[in-house]
């Protein structure tokens, strides 16, 4: 190991003269690509007629608008509740639905605990595939399967969450440490006793924080899933704008926020104290517990010297604690909420067998992909959907990179600028899309300024995060040194910092234009331009070849940006 | 050798090869046989080839030439199955201990008796109460019976790695490999941790088969140093002949360099 280690290394050394360094030619086809995609940002949004006035005249429209929705009829208590539990059963049984069958999945697809090549391409593939068919497409075809309701909700976002939990999955399990599995593995231990006892226990907190993170989103798109037939808040919103009960509609939306930031931030608490997990939970307890309980510690008996008992005598479970009844208790409320979401859903007394059974049936009308006959207006629609993608691009990473800046606390140097902002990207990243979408929808009016509107205001929320936690990275060093040569902050940020994280930034870029490309097709279904619309037509006119010649399509842009995205990292590199 | 001293060894190696990749050479025939009971201390300077050959005794590694045979089986030969038979008879300690942090000090001992166990454990409960007891008294053993209930990752380089002696124990093995088991420690733990082996290994009748770095803790403790010197063994002789001036006169005798063993036990950086 030692010798072939050494070996490389001197082999390298001796290479270190003869290596290219990356070239001016290098950076300059980097600079001319990333140009042409800002070019080609800024041409759609003088194409789709973005501008001032448009975002003025719009003013106008508010203020009749809000005429329209004043007052707002409130829907009843009893119906709220129903709604509001039918959405979180359905979101929550969803995502545990991904994780059942992630887990495997990713056990194969992760390097250090597959079975072989074959599993791991194989399990790789049916991951990327997930991906790559949105769950209102499973959607659509789950409803034409079982009909309204929650089932097809939980079975549209459970196998599409698959795409990213089990890619998330697979990396955690690939990032755990190796080194007590070779120590199980030296003991004699199978290879299912050396996954439950040297991997799972390493990666749990992992797996945790990406379910609580994959249902804060499924919680956002169950609201779209609404306006093709799952049962729930975005059901109730769809017929509520339908029936143009703009009031109505705008409670119903408004209630959808509300959730969403709360399960946000419960995630957040829950995602925090699993990284704190680390020291004794018990002792910080005892810490914030008042001066007075502490004293008398009836809760917390003094450590016992187990060794003054014979070997015989002493306990051979983990002593009655604070911190062990807490976690029983989590786990008694968690399983609990689950019991309750299948009661609540229906989910049991539906006869899926009778679902299946046509399920072939139903997958035949979809193949093979088909135009029915409006192969321009689709090609039309497609172009639109990518210049949404771009505009929001565009606008969305000159809104998201001062803001993300801002909240990078290595930039601002003062708590209450970072913070502040930080507060600003966290709450925005918890509107949900939809609801960003409806309000442009009506503040603008329907179309595709609406949607990149919508979608670049949204990107704020995921861009510029991942703007500051880049920032937030960068080497100390030079900063420090600028400090001391008596470099301004703006001096220091620019000759410093950006430098360091703008590969970070061209990424998280390149990543957040795939995404808009994704919601673009979505957003059309609520009035925001583009394809999507025709996704809603044909669902109703049931064209289901429509939905996958769209679906096709926009995979392959989606893929064909995934190569552009490619040969810049690979340039950067 | 004749057919009495291969009976009356538990670890036989006759003219072991081993080379990665058809270029790097991990061992060069090496030929020594390990007598029941004997603490035998692998000596040399990192790369000179002591994790290989420990990798050879335990059947992680299979020599390109020569032959292997631990407790009778003929590790080059055998199957995976078998090696897995045979790794449940053969404690191994690591430099990094290579506990699961996350769990309790209690499972991570138990998790010893995976070996012969049937499927997978998953918490503490999982574990017999019998098997639980029988941990707990490895764990006084070490010298930890009040930590049983604490997470791994929560105590100090000496006692994880005091729990992975443990955790050893519990295979109740015939022998005892361990990969540099202090290189991570501090003197002082150094010692103590060195101590114990040797007690252990002398109560129970075991065969341990160590490497270290470090010449003086090799002269304390050890019946037996091997040196080894780039895949070669250039010394095998009993401890009580030896002291520290005559070793370093064997490593540097006709090589080139000077031999970069540390006399004095080294600060390690703690795990």
């Amino acid at each position: 190991m030692t010798a072939s280690a050494e070996l490389s290394a001197t082999s390298s050394v001796a290479q270190t003269p003869r290596r290219r360094r990356p070239g001016r030619r290098r950076s300059a086809t980097v600079g001319a690509l990333l140009l042409a995609l800002l070019g080609l940002g800024a041409a759609s949004v003088i194409h789709l007629e973005i501008n001032f006035a448009t975002v003025v005249h719009g003013y106008a429209n508010a203020i009749g608008f809000i005429d329209r929705i004043w007052p707002p009829e409130l829907p009843s208590g009893e119906e709220v509740v129903q709604q509001t539990g039918f959405t979180l059963a359905t979101t929550l049984l969803a995502t545990l639905l991904s994780v059942a069958i992630s887990f495997p999945l990713a056990v194969w697809a992760a390097a250090n605990t597959t079975r072989g090549t074959g599993f791991r391409l194989g399990s790789r593939g049916v991951i990327v595939a997930a991906r790559a068919v949105p769950d209102i497409v499973l959607a659509i075809l789950f409803v034409r399967l079982f009909g309204l309701g929650v089932v097809p909700g939980i079975l549209a976002m459970g196998l599409h969450s698959v795409g990213m939990v089990g890619k998330l999955y697979a990396d955690a399990l690939e990032q755990v440490s190796d080194k007590p599995r070779e120590a199980l593995r030296s003991i004699g231990a199978s290879r299912g006793q050396q996954l439950s006892t040297a991997i799972l226990p390493q990666a749990l907190p992992a797996f945790i924080a990406i379910g609580l993170h994959r249902f804060d989103i499924n919680l956002r798109h169950s609201a779209l899933l609404g306006f093709v037939g799952v049962t729930g808040i975005g059901f109730e919103m769809s017929k509520a704008f339908g029936a143009l009960q703009f009031g109505l509609g705008i409670v119903w939306a408004v209630i959808l926020l509300l959730l969403c930031l709360l399960s946000e931030l419960l995630s957040a608490v829950v995602r925090r104290s699993l990284m704190r997990m680390t020291t004794s939970a018990e002792q910080r307890a005892l810490r914030r517990l008042p001066a007075l309980l502490r004293r008398r510690s009836f809760y917390a008996p003094a450590p016992v010297q187990l060794s003054t008992l014979p070997t015989a005598d002493r306990p051979i479970f983990p002593a009655w604690s604070f911190d062990r009844a807490r976690r029983i208790v989590y786990a008694a409320i968690a399983v609990a909420v689950v019991l309750w979401s299948l009661l609540r859903s229906g989910a049991l007394d539906l006869s899926l067998s009778g679902g299946l059974r046509g399920f072939l049936t139903t997958l035949g009308l979809f193949w093979p992909p088909g135009t029915a006959g409006v192969a321009p207006d689709l090609l039309r629609a497609l172009f639109v959907t990518l210049e949404i993608g771009l505009a929001s691009m565009l606008i969305g990473a000159l809104l998201a990179i001062p803001l993300g800046s801002l909240a990078a606390r290595n930039v601002s140097g003062h708590r209450m600028i970072h913070t502040t902002f930080r507060g600003i990207v966290l709450l925005v990243r918890g509107i949900p899309e939809l609801v960003l979408a409806i309000l442009f929808v009506v503040i603008i009016g329907l179309g595709p300024v609406a949607g990149a509107l919508a979608l670049a205001i949204g990107s704020i929320g995921l861009l510029g995060k991942l703007v500051a936690d880049s920032l937030e990275e960068v080497d100390h060093g030079p900063l420090e040194a600028l400090n001391a040569v008596g470099a301004s902050r703006t001096q220091i940020y620019f000759t410093a910092i950006l430098p360091q994280a703008a590969r970070a930034i061209i990424g998280a870029t390149l990543y957040q234009l795939d995404v808009n490309i994704r919601y673009a097709t979505l957003l059309g279904l609520v009035g925001g331009g583009g394809v999507g619309f025709y996704l809603l037509q044909a669902s109703h006119t049931r064209e289901y070849e429509v939905i996958t010649w769209i679906v096709l399509a926009i995979f392959a842009v989606v893929f064909a940006l995934e190569i552009f995205a490619m040969t810049i990292r690979r340039l950067l590199a | 050798m004749t057919a009495s001293e291969r009976n009356a060894s538990v670890i036989s190696l006759d003219r072991v090869t081993k080379t990665f990749d058809k270029r790097i050479v991990g061992l060069r025939d090496v030929t020594f046989t390990v007598p029941p009971g004997e603490f035998c201390v692998l000596l040399g300077s990192s790369g000179a080839g002591k994790s290989t050959l420990l990798r050879h005794i335990s059947g992680l590694h299979k020599p390109t030439s020569g032959k292997v045979s631990v407790l009778g089986t003929d590790v080059e030969t055998a199957r995976e199955r078998t090696l897995r038979s045979l790794r449940r008879h053969i404690g191994f300690i690591f430099q990094q201990f290579n506990l699961v942090g996350q769990l309790s000090v209690l499972e991570n001992v138990c998790s010893g008796a995976l070996g012969r166990l049937r499927g997978p454990r998953l918490g503490l409960l999982a574990y017999s109460s019998r098997l639980r007891r029988e941990a707990l008294q490895h764990l006084d053993r070490v010298g930890l019976p009040d930590q049983a209930f604490q997470r791994a990752d929560t105590l100090s380089g000496g006692q994880q790695q005091r729990v992975a002696i443990a955790r050893a124990l519990m295979q109740r093995p015939a022998i005892l490999l361990a990969d540099e088991p202090v290189a991570s420690l501090d003197p002082d733990s150094a010692k103590m941790v060195m101590g114990l082996l040797q007690d252990i290994v002398r109560e129970q009748r075991m065969t341990l088969v160590s490497s270290l770095h470090q010449l003086d803790l090799a002269l304390s403790c050890a019946d037996r140093i091997i040196g080894l010197q780039r895949g070669a063994i250039v010394l095998d002789t009993p401890a009580c002949l030896m002291n520290a001036d005559t070793v370093m006169e064997v490593y540097n005798n006709g090589s080139p360099e000077p031999m970069t063993l540390q006399a004095p036990t080294r600060l390690g950086s703690p795990g």
